[in-house]
């Protein structure tokens, strides 16, 4: 930042609370702004296709769906930026800061204000990557810090001690006991069932109730997120699903039960673990205290599936389920970017 | 849907004219040429199986192809000026102050440039080549534009049949009659019409010309026959001793002067147009910059200490920005 630039910037601050996921980014802001996006970010493979595209650079859906015309990158795969052995890959260190860049330019700042901004990154998100990540937000923004994903979505919730947070997002569930602000390795548990897991248990009920039914991965995650449930009373879920390419009408309400109902037996006994090792005087406040956050929470009934199992196996425990799955994590974000005292900011810039 | 193809260009950028109005500048830059006694290429260029990559890839791809092309040849031909147009999907242009043995270099350079030039399509990417017809005006028997354009149209033909991915001169020059389309072969003026005009109206004359068939050049090779006869008759009416042939000489000179001039101040305007496009095109840019959202916050707040658990916040404020600041020192 030059002189220049931080005097003439004197005419307000604007928050951004990021969340930078494997499967979505958004972003809340303290001008009301709220996006989000998937994290996809592709480069045109060509002239010709940058032409076509009349982009340099494609993010979101969009990117997804031109894939063929583009060199396609989610910078947080598996929770993390992607690094080969001669260090960061640069490629994909890229894709990350111009996902940031994207998700800051969607907040749609004005020049004239100090842009701050908290970023809530993977727990598990090395230091290395942390490091990458506040390089890649600098170049957008005045100041930034850094915090885990599952803090700054208690913290948006007023749950600031003792909390369990289930993140159930694409590719994992995260479970995360909270106590202070940066968990430790003994605080985290990563399940591999999360949403995409939920869609080929899918795929496997369909084939066997109906060998005839043909479907590809996209339409039954489509599928899912319109009709997921664990609930037993729930109106018949009738989808179209083409038979020899003829569009024809099944019942898949036991097909969705089965498939989602799957993911709350891993989810439990990982808290169990978790509760199980925590300081003993605690522990049932921990139990009271679960929350459920991510993409993958909105299935209908998963509060009280996973309420009830805790019951049934850990004898009680109370679930809490954030009101928007989508911008938990930027909310929280932006709220703890607002409660920050303005010297850490001018340290950090 | 991508930008419309420059149906024609120059030097700096697509030229307001139409194709009608910039044939009727390359043939005026081949009399030029010829006065002035400099050398002029013309190329005509053509995407190999351009036909056969619309029908697959589709109009839009083709689209973009030629676009390419374009920036292609303005890129690899270092001649001050440069005016091209599209003929049928494929690409005429002429190049002033070119000799033939310059060409040759810079058609190099353009082969091996397109040969660059992929395009994909899913997920393969293809390469493409060029077909090129040259010409010149150094042959003793290339004699106007037309002569130029149709030999270049036969190495063009040439060049495909052998393959593609080439440039052919087939120097049949001599094959090629002095043509003039649309103008009497043999002087039959029009005395009536002449006589409803006088020297100051020479100009809206040209002007009338080129509204009723567009072609600068054509007009310009009317009006002259006109002058021509019309100062033959008057030289006639007149009686006067001197022979007619050198009336003619000094007036059509004269004549000629004031066309030329006219023709370049057409070559001024159109450049001016042509900055002021681009001039357009950047303020067009401008506009459409966000003005942001301003935030509800005028300075920075931190928290409030009517909170609840402002003490509690406070120390997990501190803690996260103590572990940011000690990665920040760990990243130097
Ligand atoms: N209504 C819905 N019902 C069920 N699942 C849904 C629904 N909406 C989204 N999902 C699932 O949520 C998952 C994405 O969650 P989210 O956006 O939180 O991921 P993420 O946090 O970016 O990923 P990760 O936690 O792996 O980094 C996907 O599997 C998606 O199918």
């Amino acid at each position: 930042m030059t002189e220049k630039d931080e005097l003439q910037k004197d005419h307000g601050v604007l928050y951004l609370g990021i969340d930078l996921g494997t499967s979505r980014t958004s972003v809340s802001a303290s001008n009301g702004v709220r996006e989000t996006i998937e994290s996809f970010v592709g480069y045109p493979k060509d002239p010709v296709a940058r032409k076509l595209l009349k982009k340099d650079v494609l993010f979101g859906a969009e990117a997804r769906e031109k894939r063929l015309s583009l060199n396609l990158h989610r910078p947080l795969e598996h929770g993390v930026l992607k690094f080969n052995k001669d260090g960061e890959d640069s490629e994909s260190l890229r894709a990350a800061q111009d996902l940031v860049k994207e998700i800051v330019r969607l907040a749609r700042p004005r020049k004239d204000e100090l842009v701050y901004a908290v970023v809530g990154v993977p727990a598990q998100a090395s230091i290395n990557n942390k490091d990458a990540i506040l390089q890649a937000a600098r170049e957008s923004v005045d100041s930034v810090m850094l915090c885990s994903e599952p803090f700054s979505v208690a913290y948006g919730l007023d749950m600031l001690e003792d909390v369990l947070v289930i993140d159930i997002g694409a590719g994992t569930v995260d479970l995360c006991r909270m106590h202070g602000t940066m968990p430790e390795d003994a605080d985290q548990i990563t399940l591999t069932s999360g949403g995409d897991f939920v869609d080929d248990e899918l795929a496997k009920e369909i084939s066997k109730a109906y060998p005839e039914a043909q479907y590809t991965k996209q339409m039954l995650k489509a599928i899912k997120e319109r009709h997921s449930t664990v609930e037993d009373n729930v109106e018949r879920i009738m989808v179209d699903l083409p038979v020899k390419g003829k569009p024809t009408q099944h019942d898949i309400t036991e097909c969705m039960q089965n498939a989602c109902r799957r993911m709350v037996p891993p989810i439990v006994e990982g808290l169990g673990q978790l509760i199980a090792t925590f300081d003993p005087e605690f522990q049932d406040r921990l139990k009271n205290r679960v929350l459920l956050a991510g993409g993958g929470s909105q299935i209908r009934g998963l509060d009280s599936a996973i309420q009830a199992y805790m019951q049934e196996t850990l004898g009680g425990g109370k679930v809490i389920r954030t009101e928007e799955p989508m911008y938990g994590g930027s909310n929280g974000a932006l709220k703890i970017a607002h409660d920050m005292p303005e010297e850490y900011w001018e340290k950090l810039k | 849907m991508p930008d419309p193809i420059p149906s024609t260009f120059s030097r700096s950028g697509q030229s307001l004219f139409s194709v009608k109005e910039v044939r009727a500048l390359m043939n005026i830059e081949f009399e030029r040429a010829a006065r002035y006694n400099y050398p002029i290429c013309c190329l005509l260029i053509q995407i190999d199986r351009i036909a056969e990559i619309a029908t697959y890839h589709g109009q839009e791809v083709k689209s973009l192809i030629l676009g390419d092309l374009v920036e292609l040849v303005r890129g690899q031909t270092r001649a001050g000026d440069l005016l091209g147009c599209m003929v049928e999907d494929r690409l005429l242009v002429v190049l002033p102050h070119t000799s033939p043995r310059e060409v040759t270099f810079m058609l190099k350079r353009l082969l091996a440039g397109a040969r660059q030039m992929r395009f994909g399509s899913g997920g393969r990417t293809q390469a493409i080549t060029l077909s090129i017809g040259i010409s010149h005006n150094q042959h003793p028997e290339a004699r106007n534009f037309d002569v130029l354009e149709r030999v270049a149209e036969e190495g063009v033909a040439v060049a495909t049949a052998s393959g593609g991915d080439r440039f052919v001169e087939t120097e049949l020059y001599g094959l090629h009659e002095r043509k003039r389309e649309g103008m009497p072969a043999s002087g039959h003026p029009d005395y009536t019409r002449i006589a409803q005009y006088g020297g100051e109206d020479y100009r809206q004359r040209l002007i009338d010309l080129m509204s009723t068939d567009g072609s600068l050049e054509q007009a310009a090779g009317a009006l002259a026959e006109e002058i021509i006869a019309r100062a033959l008759a008057e030289t006639q009416s007149e009686q006067m001793p001197i022979p007619p042939s050198s009336i003619d000489a000094s007036k059509e000179e004269a004549y000629r002067r004031e066309i030329d001039n006219l023709h370049r101040r057409i070559a001024k305007l159109t450049q001016s147009l042509g900055l002021t496009e681009q001039e357009i095109a950047r303020l067009r840019n401008l506009k459409s910059v966000d003005e942001g959202v301003a935030s509800l916050y005028r300075e920075v707040q931190g928290l409030n200490p009517a909170d609840a658990r402002a003490e509690l916040k406070k120390d997990l404020m501190s803690a996260i920005f103590e572990a940011n600041l000690d990665l920040k020192r760990k990243s130097g």
